[in-house]
């Protein structure tokens, strides 16, 4: 067992997937990924994921209700969740903030430097 | 370590080429969910993939198309909110199209848009410009050298052709100033620069200097490409304006204040970080009702205001702005997907200085609002400015004063006031002639101009009287600056009649919040000069009340 970081990862684009997949796999992080909020919430059951990272914006389930639905399951109670997202207004950041958010990154988002950020993020959480 | 980042970078390479090939599939997507349900409420494909478009593109090497896709998205979430009414489909399929012109142009233009940013970042220190002069009268060129010098140029000169060669293989001046007539020939001084400037990826500027002020001789410094034309005599005046257009010091981007008026916060947030990232202010009103309570304070440069708002046009806007006499020159732009001619002109007509149509890219805002804000601040300075300094006048001089001492006061901070005046000034119109006064004044407000800081404000009080409001400055610091600015005034040598002579000058200085009265406070700095006369001229007084701390 390594000790890589467990993040349940929620995004509905195929390709954005697939480079965040790129960028954070030999970084420390092992990515359970999901294509819809509620394949997510059936992971979950048997999952205690470190981080939670959602696409804010997705069809069916959004990235917000994704999280109030994981919320509800005891052990995610706590976890932390950063939510990917076109940056917009500050009042947004501010709302994702007060789910519980410990950051948001923004979209586009460089893969090159993705892990640093998740993990400067994870950093700030524990200071 | 290394070979991962390098699988990873190549991996990078192949996700990018494969979004590449999906990238015409995905537009035509968009374009199709757009032609089937336009704009309603049923249409959420058009904006989902719109969304994912805006999310990706710029991870995968398309930065631009992102983000006029992510402003179209921005667009999309002001219609869905029902905040614009005018705005409907006609923008939208613009918007459509160009998207397809922006990924036509291919991938990775963000990386020059960095680039353009860079450049018009703006520049931290003045630092000292070299100057080549290509002159065989030795004399005048000395003269200039000189000059020039005072105003903290480095001058080498050059007295011919060869030489002037050898010394730019060595070092490249900012600025070459060159006499179009040599020894070589007569039109030597062209010919050498038109070689000079053959190939050159980025050629020196050029000014041309002739006794022979002919159509042919300008049309000749044209063609060589030349910057600027001046006659013998040479007006220092005008060379040195000429240098500061050259050198960008006049205007900064920097020094642009842009106020945004849309009734869409989003749009309104994405133009303003747009010029910000150029290196402009911007302040932001979503509501033109507040525009009176925003301009005393802001005072923009230019005002970009959307043409449609939900409870007051642009158009009805600026015509409220035009029945203030303060803000009848202020410019103002719409931004507008407004395409009719028509309309656009009754627009015109009440006040708007100029047209910006929707949608628009990054680099072409930048580049529309700097230099409509440029040339409309020129255009101002000519209106507020002395016609032979280039200082504020007079009437500008007490309304930018009012406005500096009140907000010294805000903040709590000492303002210095300054009155100069020249002396024996009379003797000099006398026994030289107005021409020779006349220089004399150019030369202190040039000097004035040069030696100020950033925000001190120098203006023509008067015939041979100059102002100088000097903000965050205590009194003691402004005598030490303003001595030191009058012994350098005192060495410069002008020359009348092969005779030579100095001119001095004395001045009195008064602080705020001393004199917490704008009147008082000039009354004070002149009642200071006048003590500054009396006890003998070419020296500087503080005011008494003004020296307490």
């Amino acid at each position: 067992m390594s000790n890589d970081l467990v993040v349940l990862y929620i995004e509905d684009e195929s390709d954005i997937r697939e480079v965040t997949e790129f960028a954070l796999e030999d970084e420390g992080f092992e990515l359970v990924s999901c294509e819809l909020g509620s394949q997510a919430i059936s992971q979950a059951q048997e999952l205690k994921p470190d981080l939670l990272l959602l696409d804010v914006m997705m069809p069916g389930m959004d990235g917000p209700s994704t999280l109030k639905k994981l919320r509800e399951f005891p052990h995610l109670a706590n976890t932390p969740v950063i939510f990917m997202t076109a940056k917009v207004q500050a009042g947004e950041l501010k709302e994702y903030e007060d789910m519980g958010a410990i950051g948001t990154i923004g979209k586009p988002f460089d893969p090159m430097t993705l892990a640093d950020e998740i993990r400067n993020l994870l950093e700030r959480n524990r200071a | 370590m290394p070979d991962e980042k390098m699988t990873k970078a190549e991996k990078l390479i192949a996700l990018r080429t494969r979004f590449r090939s999906e990238l015409p599939a995905r537009l035509d997507a968009i374009e199709l969910a757009w032609q089937k349900d336009k704009l309603t409420t049923q249409n959420e494909e058009f904006y989902r993939l719109v969304h994912s478009l805006a999310g990706s593109a710029g991870t995968f090497g398309y930065a631009k198309l992102g983000e006029q896709a992510h402003v179209l998205e921005l667009l999309l979430q002001e219609l869905k909110v029902g905040a614009t009414e005018h705005e409907q489909a006609e923008p939208i399929e613009q918007f459509v199209t160009n998207l397809r012109d922006i990924m036509l142009l291919g991938g990775d233009q963000g990386d020059k848009e960095e680039i353009f940013f860079h450049e018009e970042s703006p520049v931290a220190t003045k630092k000292q410009h070299l100057i080549y002069l290509l002159e065989d009268d030795i004399n005048f060129a000395e003269e200039l050298l000189n000059q020039l010098e005072y105003f903290d140029y480095r001058v080498e000169i050059f007295d011919n052709v060869q030489a002037l060669h050898d010394g730019i293989a060595s070092q490249q001046p900012d600025v070459l100033l060159a006499d179009i007539h040599l020894p070589e020939g007569a039109e030597a001084g062209s010919q050498a620069v038109s070689e000079l400037r053959k190939g050159a990826t980025s050629p020196i500027p050029v000014i041309f200097i002739s006794a022979l002020n002919s159509w042919q001789n300008r049309l000749n410094a044209v063609r060589a490409g030349s910057q600027a034309f001046l006659s013998k005599p040479v007006n220092i005046n005008a060379l040195l304006e000429q240098l500061d257009e050259i050198l960008g010091e006049s205007l900064q981007a920097s020094d642009f204040r842009i106020l945004i008026v849309d009734d869409s916060e989003l749009l309104a947030e994405h133009y303003a970080n747009v010029l910000e990232a150029a290196g402009m202010q911007t302040q932001i009103i979503n509501e033109p009702s507040k525009l009176l309570d925003v301009l005393p304070e802001f005072r923009p440069d230019l005002i970009l205001m959307d043409l449609y708002m939900p409870n007051c046009s642009g158009v009805e806007a600026a015509q409220v702005l035009r029945q203030h006499m303060t803000y009848i020159q202020l410019p103002i732009v719409f931004l507008s997907t407004e395409k009719a001619l028509e309309k656009q002109l009754d627009a015109l007509y009440v006040g708007g200085d100029d047209f910006l149509q929707k949608p628009i890219s990054n680099t072409h805002l930048v580049k529309a609002v700097k230099c409509r804000a440029q040339r409309f601040r020129e255009l101002t300075a000519l209106m507020t400015r002395d016609g032979l300094t280039g200082l504020l006048n007079h009437i500008n001089l007490k309304l930018t004063l009012e406005r500096e001492v009140s907000q010294a006061l805000r903040r709590s901070s000492s303002l210095s006031f300054v009155m100069i005046d020249i002396d024996n000034f009379k003797s000099v119109n006398d026994g030289y002639g107005h021409p020779t006064g006349d220089k004399v004044i150019k030369s202190l407000a040039r000097l004035l101009c040069q030696r100020l800081r950033k925000g001190d404000i120098a203006a023509r009080y008067g015939g041979e009287e100059f102002a100088l409001i000097l903000p965050d400055t205590e009194g003691q610091v402004a005598y030490d600056l303003i001595d030191a600015l009058r012994k350098q005034f005192g060495q410069l040598k002008y020359t009348y009649n092969n005779n030579e002579f100095n001119v001095t000058f004395s001045a009195g200085i008064a602080t705020c919040p001393a004199h917490a009265d704008m009147n008082e406070l000039i009354a004070a700095a002149d009642t200071a000069l006048y003590q500054a006369k009396q006890a003998g001229r070419s020296q500087v007084v503080v005011d008494k009340d003004s020296l307490k701390k």
